[in-house]
């Protein structure tokens, strides 16, 4: 944002008589750029970086997630061609683990994304479209489940539903709906007042064409840029359950489950906290950067986190 | 302003009520707890510690005695300890977990302020670009790995502070910067925002105008119109720190509210994880109506109602 005022060198005093003519404040003729921006690239290749370990390690001859060596337990990183990043307490070689565990993380996180979008959208259109009582309802329920930090909702579904990657997909999917949701159900409430949705209500048209042809196909860029940045925050909420071991169990390999035993060996070969973490950073920066890359910086859905920090 | 309390009240009631019933509901579903509290047990000692928890008749019943309980302060007493009301063993833990919440508040409050204040003060574009930067790289890093990262370089690599329990002011830094740092930049860039709108009020221009000294435009007159809309938001925000309390302590072994949570889930302590979960969001929600109180002292403009 340019700002007219900046301080005491320029004068500040009542309207000069240029003013008529020449515009006080000339907006700078936004900067255009030829490639892509840095941001973008470095986004662009953190996540090419992680998606690349989960889709090619597998492949590698070395490949083994399971495989215990307690001869060769805690390898430091960079010595052997066999265990290139080295290998954890039972000897377990970390760049495999690394990759299964992506793979685990991405395999909760994308349908419980679907999941909240499919939900939100839905319930959010519901609530915008389909007047006072419906939105009572919905927003009423919004209101209670943001009432209670995610995580610690989370934590509660979790304990009683019991921990397996397909209970964190619905948990997760079920719990992170609100945002979509509160999108959808504006999104709804001022295009529904809309003359080309007037227009077509006029014609004929049936609640379910209006919802699927007209308010849809506006909301979908929007969702689109949310669901990037959220994939990152799941992946993120996945691993905090892990790590607090209410999450994937083991022996199935997951990041947060990674880091809480490489806790354990920060003073002898700290690599094995640091290499899952590095997983993460660059997963969740990588979509997250993206994401930033679409979004108005001052756009009010960026102030509240409504993940939470975990 | 007394019925605007009164509604915010009412309000902030029917939300834990809610909380009440779908953590009631929700812990029940498991069926009765004592078939895992002694699994071979014969079924009379199954129903006799079943009625000995609260855990015998209808649902109906379970949730009438319980509501009824809960209305005189009786919120029931651990499994785990027994005999010892779970209000009194969330309350033993809410010092550390409150010590450490508001140390993490106040620590970023402050560096958001303050970098704030140093961009309006320099222009400094760079010094925010480079923070928003900063900001982005630490929001992809779960605050429990930022946690773990901090005891590596600080207890293990330079060993100037120790890595868990909770003592002196040297066990308080590192759980509190681990939480402190996550929000920094949105305290940052929203003030920074809000002074910057303000910077092309009129009021600004007639004390630049009188010769007024930058700082002091800056503290005295743009400050309070600027504070609101931050306040409003780290409000909002408190909740998402009251979750990452829960890893925080996991990581630092702190031994707070988010501890005895974790450690009641997995003890399956289903009392103790009800009142916990009802404390958390009852302090959410004063510190919600709080922040509408405040936000309402401090600009007459808002209109209660």
């Amino acid at each position: 944002m340019t700002t007219d005022v900046t301080g005491g060198g320029r004068a500040a005093g009542p309207s000069r008589p240029a003013d008529a003519v020449v515009p006080a404040d000339p907006a700078p003729a936004p900067r255009r750029r030829r490639g892509p921006r840095l941001s973008t690239l470095l986004g662009a290749s953190a996540l090419l970086l992680t998606l690349a370990i989960v889709a090619v390690v597998p492949l590698l001859p070395q490949y083994d997630v399971q495989g215990q060596d307690l001869s060769n337990a805690l390898a430091p990183p960079f010595r052997s061609s066999t265990h290139l990043l080295g290998t954890d307490e039972l000897g377990r070689d970390t760049l495999s683990r690394l990759s299964a565990a992506g793979l685990t993380s991405l395999r909760i996180a994308l349908p419980a994304l679907a999941i909240s979008v499919v939900l939100g959208v839905t319930l959010g259109l519901l609530a915008g479209y389909f007047g006072r009582a419906a939105n009572a309802v919905i927003m009423g329920v919004a209101d209670l489940q943001l009432s209670i930090p995610l995580l610690i909702l989370l934590i509660m579904v979790v304990t009683i539903v019991g921990p397996s990657p397909t209970t964190l997909t619905v948990v997760l999917g079920c719990t992170y709906w609100m945002g979509y949701g509160r999108v959808a159900r504006v999104h709804a409430l001022t295009l529904g007042e809309r003359e080309f949705v007037q227009a077509a209500r006029t014609f004929g048209a049936s609640d379910g064409w209006i919802i699927r042809k007209h308010l849809l196909p506006k909301l979908v860029p929007q969702l689109a840029i949310m669901a990037s940045f959220d994939l990152g925050v799941i992946v993120i909420l996945e691993a905090g359950l892990s790590y607090l071991g209410l999450g994937v169990q083991p022996p199935t390999p997951s990041w947060g489950g990674m880091i809480l035993t490489g806790q354990n060996y920060l003073q002898t070969n700290a690599w094995l906290a640091v290499f899952p973490g590095l997983a993460i950073f660059l997963l969740v920066g990588g979509v997250q950067v993206l994401s930033r890359r679409f979004t108005r910086e001052d756009s009010p859905g960026s102030q509240v986190q409504l993940g939470g920090q975990v | 302003m007394i019925a605007y309390i009164g509604t915010r009240l009412a309000r902030g009631l029917l939300t834990l009520f809610g909380v009440l019933t779908v953590a009631f509901l929700a812990l029940r579903l498991n069926g009765s707890p004592a078939v895992a509290m002694i699994p071979q047990g014969s079924p009379q000692a199954i129903a006799d510690l079943n009625t000995a928890l609260g855990f015998d008749g209808s649902l109906l019943s379970q949730y009438a005695r319980y509501l009824g309980n809960a209305a005189q302060g009786d919120f029931g007493t651990s499994f785990a300890q027994e005999g010892v009301p779970t209000v009194q063993l969330v309350l033993d833990r809410m010092p550390a977990t409150l010590e450490l919440a508001a140390t993490a508040l106040v620590l970023g409050m402050l560096a958001g302020f303050g970098l704030a204040f140093l961009i309006q003060l320099t222009d400094g574009r760079r010094l925010r670009t480079a923070m928003i930067w900063l900001g982005v790289a630490r929001q992809a890093t779960p605050t429990f790995l930022f946690g773990v990262l901090l005891v590596l370089v600080f207890s293990v690599k330079l060993g100037w502070l120790p890595s868990i329990g909770r003592g002196g002011v040297q066990n308080l830094v590192l759980p509190a910067l681990a939480l402190g740092t996550f929000e920094v930049t949105l305290y940052m860039r929203l003030l920074d925002a809000s002074l910057t709108e303000q910077l092309q009020r009129d009021y600004v221009r007639t004390a630049h105008a009188k010769g007024q000294r930058r700082s002091v435009i800056l503290l005295r007159h743009m400050l309070p119109n600027a504070l609101l809309p931050t306040l409003t938001v780290a409000g909002l925000n408190f909740g998402a720190m009251l979750g990452g309390v829960v890893v925080v302590e996991a990581v630092f072994n702190w031994p707070g509210v988010g501890q005895l949570l974790v450690n009641s889930v997995n003890a399956r302590d289903y009392p103790v994880v009800q009142t916990t979960l009802l404390v958390v969001a009852a302090i959410f929600v004063l510190v919600n109506l709080a922040v509408d109180l405040l936000y309402a002292v401090l600009d007459p403009r808002v209109r209660l109602r």
